[in-house]
């Protein structure tokens, strides 16, 4: 099957120029470049040539987003989680407060369609209370890292010098510490509820946002539409708010995604350790502490479904972000 | 006799996810052994999917839809990649345009070379390390056996592009595919390069396929010509003939389009409007009927067909009879206030300062560059301390009249953009003043530095670069307005509108992003944006240096016309010295960050003085096959000195064929020969004026 | 090169201090006093006092940072007050078999994910490349110690190929190699998620460097896609993972964490697990240093091989 021409593919130019609506006929400024007689009627197409029939950056990158089939999918499982998580528990009731050992251990049926765990909570009822955690600490840790790490980054760039330096040494150094086990000991302290967790995870993952943002600032600087607008006059503030921040900003939505998938990882890695949430709270990765023991004994119904949920929504998170990448790439490959 | 190498009706296709580009189609063409065919065309045109097409490397989706391609008779299209692969390196040879890219980094030079010998011929390791040393002495590698163990990056690039040249000869190909084979180079060295190829053709009896978008480069190595659009060959004739009697207006308008050294500056360049079709979908009927001056009805409708006799074929219902002449002149309006300025300077030279911001008989020029020096450290280590230093622009003077224009002109490295900075602020003078109108601006802070910047803008070279993507156009030249709180909104509108319309572009592209036009329409916006504050002096980068020939013309005209309508000084920075001499009357020569000749166009063309000036415009290639074919030098030899360590005395003299003691000893002063032309030689080639020497001191 | 190897051994070390000195600040500004975990609970103040004194958490703040710096640097690492034990020691008594596992899965994962991530590329957008992203992103996205759960049921439980756990009787480095059937499980569980990243890594690497014109130009002289792929793509396409696997030195050392967590196979991790729960902040801070250590060497290591891997690089 062929495909009709797509015009708006970057192939794309205007095939009978003379036909675009948006420019129309016009005749070179200078006059009398195409005698009158052309057959493409006086004057002839415009001395600068027509323009192209491409959509806005943005539609540009909506449009290459949505040819990825697998983030299309992505985005829906992240809808799904979503309402699976935050409008789920006000449809599907089930105990997640009261230990019952008379309901303990359940196999999936009759009133408890995952059946339940060793404190006969219902597990599905807990599925939606662990997404609603997962969301919420990946959201707010990227926030504060994604927010700590911008301002760091681009002070540092456009600081430049030794200050940048400095700034960017301390970076080294704390990049060096391995993340996770620095993680690990500030829970013992802090942790238990959301709040504390996404402080915790965001506070320590905004270096690599940070050098990503230093280094975007860094060769925006140096190119020529900045160059421009000083040549302009135009003011420090001015080009900072102007055309840094807006240029540098996709970069910064990008790691948004991805640093929303690495902190739902953490959650989980740290409930798996003991360290998550306090009672009634929880989250995947404490329901997932006793994996190994669960699976052993034969209580596959508390590992798969909550374990299948989390790497569902961090695989939808991930696939997002690389589309998005892709995406921005398609609108920048022009530039 | 079989030729060499022989296409016929050949067409290449390449799919894309979404499209398939009809890259070349029904093409053909012989080539015998000891010729060289140059094949012509634009970005875009087809012309490197054609030698690629001839290996069997087309890029990935892309492969032969028909035809034929026979290599001293025997078929190529159709043969198994395994016997292609036999004959890929051996019998036919390909050199590509970047040789930094196009070696592999992590292998030495030798091992790069001797690959081929060894796949191809049955010898041992040592025999093909001497086929290796042989060719890299063949290709003018100076001491080859001592840059075997070298890599590639240790070399400079007209070193590299001769290894590429060597690894393509290793095996003795017959057919020679050069693929834009010097675009990437200098002038100086791009002369080299073409000496030697034509050298080798000679010696070698190679027949070789020159495919390049510079009718100079062409001109006086090609026997024959054939020039390809849009994916067609259009035309196709022995050199001589194609030159002076082509009969495709697309081959007329292209030679009309290239501005040339000895051409009258004031005469518009023939210029071809819009933009090559899109060859997803190519238009039925003629491909060039859209942009073309002779199109009719039939060229609509039907595709000519390449007729014509074997000597001199062309694909064209309205046939032109020879190129055309330039008649229109470039402005109907004179340029009053220029020559009044320049009627007053009598023959003072305008470089003489006597006195800040004013010359000796009282005007004042414009833009005065005062012994500007600009050196870019370079740091090294944990404290990043100063280690040494590149040495962008030392010690250059000049002034610049209101609305005069300026040209700068020099190799890669020898200053003319960071001199273009530093005169419109984007770069501090490490010392010296560039005053405007007597007031050094620069020194200025504040409100008082934005209200000055006014007068000095820039257009860049890079035309993707220089907007900024996530603006619309008409922020990108309500910007300029903004800053300087110039008119009302209305008063805004109006003028960017009437600034598009003086480019040539439609109101609709206020609402466009950049990375909706092509690169000669960014450029117009660059220009426009530019021109939003009517500014007293504008510098322009390269300003077409990034486009294709056809669109340069266009620019080029717009650039000149605008020059004279509007008051308004310019400064030209290309390192074609042809651009330059049309846009500009009076020129700048530099190297290696030194100001060496200064004089009015003719001056630097017909009288110049500096050996330098003399060997650049020795080495352009003109698009003239009588004046190429009569070049029997080579121009200059060697290769541009480190701008770190630059030489002692005259910067010029490790390259210079008058060099002798004095000038590694005794930095050579700007010298007067008659009128505003100046030189810095210590043996120029015309005579300077008598005691010239002792006013002028310049340097130091 | 020998001075361009002390100087980059500089700034690691200077790295090192930074890393002991802020995981120092830290720990003792979340960590109780230790004199308490020494003494018991309910020692009186002027017990702790004199504790405080002997042992130096007198001093002032600075103080004690330079201190503990100045103790790495002779590699000494503290002491455990609830094993009762020198952290230094407990460190050797678990860094062989900790080695040996992320080791062996480093290496396995290189070879699988470097062939990989260079036929992905050559064959790109074929089903065979779909299969292996898809199968990549699953990967990277899942936790390491839900994949040996998955493995765990389907090589020890279903098929009873494999044991389930690590055995006590593995109390050695020696032992842990001699009983290869023990470790499989592990190894290939922290080895597949390596490479998740790494292939994943090596695609785009390989097809960056397939869109090279000196591969453009290898061909051209006839050579045979295999020996294009060998001589001329593979060490480039290489270059940029010598890099990453510097970088992923944390990464690694986490999933060391988890996997022996998760199959109780004892070791640095291991050691660490225990001591989160017995709140032993010695013996953390030592793991924390020593894995900043290893990162920083990590680091180091890729940086020197690059040089000698890629004649580009300016040794400066």
């Amino acid at each position: 099957m062929t495909e009709p021409p797509d015009i708006n593919s970057e192939q794309w130019r205007v095939e009978h120029p003379w036909e675009d609506p948006l420019t129309g006929v016009r005749p070179d400024p200078l006059g009398g470049i195409m005698p009158a007689d052309h057959p493409l009627g006086a004057g002839g197409s415009l001395d600068g040539g027509d323009l192209q029939g491409i959509s806005s950056g943005w539609r540009l990158a909506l449009r290459e987003f949505m040819s990825n089939r697998l983030a299309v999918l992505g985005l829906a499982v992240l809808v799904f989680f979503l309402l699976f998580s935050f409008l789920g528990p006000h449809l599907y009731h089930g105990n997640t407060t009261i230990s019952n050992p008379l309901d303990a251990n359940l196999a999936p049926g009759g009133g408890h369609p995952i059946g339940t765990d060793e404190n006969g909570f219902d597990e599905l009822a807990r599925m939606m209370q662990g997404g609603q955690a997962a969301f919420e600490v990946g959201v707010f840790a990227a926030v504060i890292a994604i927010v700590i790490g911008t301002l760091y980054g681009a002070i540092a760039g456009l600081v430049g010098g030794f200050l940048d330096g400095l700034m960017m040494r301390l970076v080294d150094v704390l990049l060096s510490i391995p993340f996770l086990f620095i993680v690990l000991v500030v829970s013992t302290k802090y942790s238990g509820s959301v709040i504390e967790i996404s402080l915790v995870l965001g506070v320590f993952s905004w270096l690599i946002p940070a050098r990503l943002v230093r280094g975007e600032v860094l060769t925006l600087r140096e190119r020529d539409f900045v160059s421009a607008a000083r040549v302009m006059g135009g003011s420090r503030t001015r080009i900072v708010m102007r055309h840094l921040i807006p240029n540098a900003m996709s970069v910064t939505i990008v790691n948004v995604t991805f640093l929303i998938a690495d902190s739902m990882l953490a959650l989980a890695y740290l409930g798996a350790l003991g360290l998550g949430l306090s009672y009634p709270h929880t989250s995947w990765g404490d329901m997932l502490g006793q994996a190994s023991t669960y699976v052993q004994n034969g209580q596959w119904w508390l590992v798969y479904p909550v374990g299948a949920c989390l790497v569902l929504v961090v695989l939808a998170c991930n696939l997002v972000g690389d589309a998005l990448r892709d995406a921005i790439d398609v609108r920048l490959r022009r530039r | 006799m079989t030729a060499a190498l022989e296409i016929s009706n050949l067409s290449t296709e390449i799919k894309l996810s979404r499209s398939t580009v009809h890259a070349v189609g029904n093409v053909g063409l012989t080539i015998n052994a000891g010729e060289t065919l140059g094949l012509v065309g634009e970005s875009g045109s087809g012309k490197s999917m054609l030698g690629l097409s001839v290996l069997g490397l087309l890029p990935n989706g892309g492969h032969i839809t028909g035809g034929s391609i026979k290599i001293e008779g025997q078929e190529l299209v159709g043969l198994p990649e395994k016997e292609l692969r036999k004959l890929r390196g051996d019998r036919v040879a390909m050199i590509f345009q970047d040789s930094l890219s196009s070696l592999n980094p992590t292998k030495t030079i030798g091992q790069q070379v001797a690959e081929p010998v060894r796949l191809h011929r049955d010898v041992t390791q040592r025999e093909a390390m001497e086929r290796v040393l042989e060719v890299l002495d063949l290709v003018g590698l100076p001491k080859p056996k001592e840059r075997l163990a070298d890599f590639p990056h240790q070399l400079s690039g007209g070193l590299r592009q001769r290894v590429m040249i060597a690894i393509a000869l290793a095996c003795d190909p017959r057919v020679l595919l050069a693929d834009e084979p010097t675009t990437a180079l200098d002038v100086t060295i791009q002369a080299q390069i073409l000496r030697l190829l034509d050298d080798l053709e000679q010696r070698l009896g190679m027949a070789t396929l020159l495919v390049t978008h510079d009718m100079g480069v062409v001109a006086g190595r090609a026997n024959r010509i054939n020039v390809m659009y849009a994916g067609r060959i259009v035309e196709s004739a022995p050199t001589e003939l194609l030159f002076s009697s082509m009969r495709h207006p697309y081959t007329q308008a292209l030679l009309g389009s290239i501005p040339r050294l000895e051409q009258d500056n004031t005469k518009r360049l023939l210029s071809i409007p819009g933009l090559p079709p899109d060859l997803t979908n190519p238009p039925t009927g003629c491909r060039f009927a859209a942009r073309c001056r002779f199109a009719t009805e039939q060229c609509l409708q039907q595709e000519p067909p390449l007729t014509g006799d074997a000597q001199h074929a062309f694909a064209c219902w309205n046939p032109v009879d020879g190129p055309a002449e330039l008649t229109e002149s470039v402005a109907h309006a004179t340029r009053a206030p220029v020559q009044a300025a320049r009627a007053g300077l009598g023959d003072s030279p305008s470089i003489t300062i006597s006195g800040p911001g004013v010359t000796q008989n009282g005007i004042k020029p414009l833009l005065e560059i005062v012994n500007v020096v600009r050196e870019y450290p370079i740091t090294a280590g944990f404290l990043r301390r100063q280690v040494n230093s590149v040495k962008a622009v030392s010690d250059v003077t000049l002034t610049i009249h209101s609305g005069e224009s300026f040209g700068l002109v020099g190799e890669s490295g020898c200053g003319k953009t960071s001199l273009g900075k530093l005169i419109v602020g984007i770069e501090k003078p490490d010392s010296g003043h560039i005053r405007l109108a007597g007031e050094d601006v620069f020194s200025y802070r504040g409100t008082k530095l934005r209200k000055a910047r006014r007068d000095l803008q820039m257009m860049f070279q890079d035309p993707f670069g220089s907007l900024d993507p996530r603006m619309r156009v008409n922020a990108i030249l309500q910007e300029p307005l903004q800053i300087q709180n110039i008119g009302s909104q209305r008063e805004r509108d109006e003028k960017v509108r009437g600034i598009l319309d003086d480019v040539g572009l439609p109101a609709a592209a206020l609402e466009r992003y950049p990375h909706e036009f092509s690169g000669g329409q960014r450029q117009r916006v660059a220009l426009a944006r530019a021109l939003m504050l009517e500014p007293k002096v504008m510098v322009a980068d390269e300003p077409v240096s990034a486009l294709d020939v056809s669109i340069r013309s266009q620019v080029l005209n717009l650039m000149k016309r605008l020059q004279i309508e509007r008051d308004m000084a310019s400064v030209v920075i290309s390192h074609d010295l042809a651009v330059v001499k049309y846009l500009a009357d009076r020129i700048g020569v530099m190297y290696l960050g030194k100001l060496v000749e200064l004089g009015s166009g003719d001056d630097i063309y017909a009288r110049p003085a500096h050996p330098y000036t003399q060997a650049l415009i020795k080495t352009i290639p003109v698009p003239d096959p009588a004046v190429e074919k009569a070049k029997t030098e080579v121009g200059i030899r060697g290769e541009l000195p480190s701008p770190i360590d630059p030489p002692s005395g005259c910067r010029f003299r490790t390259r210079c064929p008058l060099a002798q003691q004095i000038c590694s000893e005794v930095e050579p002063p700007l010298r007067r020969f008659g009128g505003e032309h100046l030189a810095a030689c210590h043996f120029p080639l015309q005579t300077p004026e008598p005691d010239a020497e002792s006013s002028l001191t310049t340097a130091g | 090169m020998l001075a361009y190897i002390i100087r980059r051994l500089g700034v690691a070390l200077l790295v090192t201090a930074g890393v002991a000195a802020i995981s120092y600040a830290l720990l003792h500004a979340i960590a109780p006093n230790p004199a308490y975990v020494a003494l018991g609970d309910r020692t009186s103040p002027v017990a702790v006092a004199a504790w405080d004194r002997a042992h130096g958490y007198d001093h002032p703040e600075v103080i004690q940072i330079v201190d503990y710096v100045w103790e790495i640097a002779r590699f000494h690492f503290g002491y455990s007050y609830k094993l009762n034990q020198s952290v230094g020691a407990l460190l050797k008594e678990n860094v062989g078999r900790s080695a040996y596992l992320s080791l062996a899965s480093l290496i396995l994962a290189l070879i699988i994910a470097v062939p990989l991530g260079i036929f992905q590329a050559v064959r790109r957008n074929s089903y065979f490349d779909y299969t292996v992203t898809t199968l990549n992103f699953v990967l990277y996205s899942m936790p390491s110690f839900f994949l040996g759960v998955i493995l765990i049921q389907f090589f020890a439980l279903d098929w009873h190929i494999l044991p389930p756990l690590v055995g006590d009787n593995i109390t050695s480095t020696w032992a842990a190699i001699t009983h290869p059937n023990q470790l499989v499980l592990p190894i290939v569980t922290l080895a597949a998620i390596q490479v998740a990243s790494f292939s994943r890594y090596m695609r785009s690497s390989a097809l960056d460097t397939l869109a090279e014109d000196y591969i453009r130009l290898a061909r051209a002289k006839g050579l045979s896609e295999r020996v294009v792929l060998t001589r001329h793509l593979l060490r480039n396409a290489c270059l940029p993972m010598i890099t990453l696997i510097g970088l992923s030195i944390p990464t690694l050392l986490a999933g060391n964490l988890l996997i022996e967590y998760l199959f109780n196979y004892p070791g640095l991790g291991l050691m660490f697990y225990t001591a989160l729960g017995n709140e032993d902040y010695n013996v953390m801070l030592a793991y924390v240093v020593f894995g900043g250590m290893l990162t920083v060497l990590g680091n180091l290591v890729a940086d020197i091989a690059l040089t000698v891997a890629d004649p580009r690089v300016r040794l400066d």
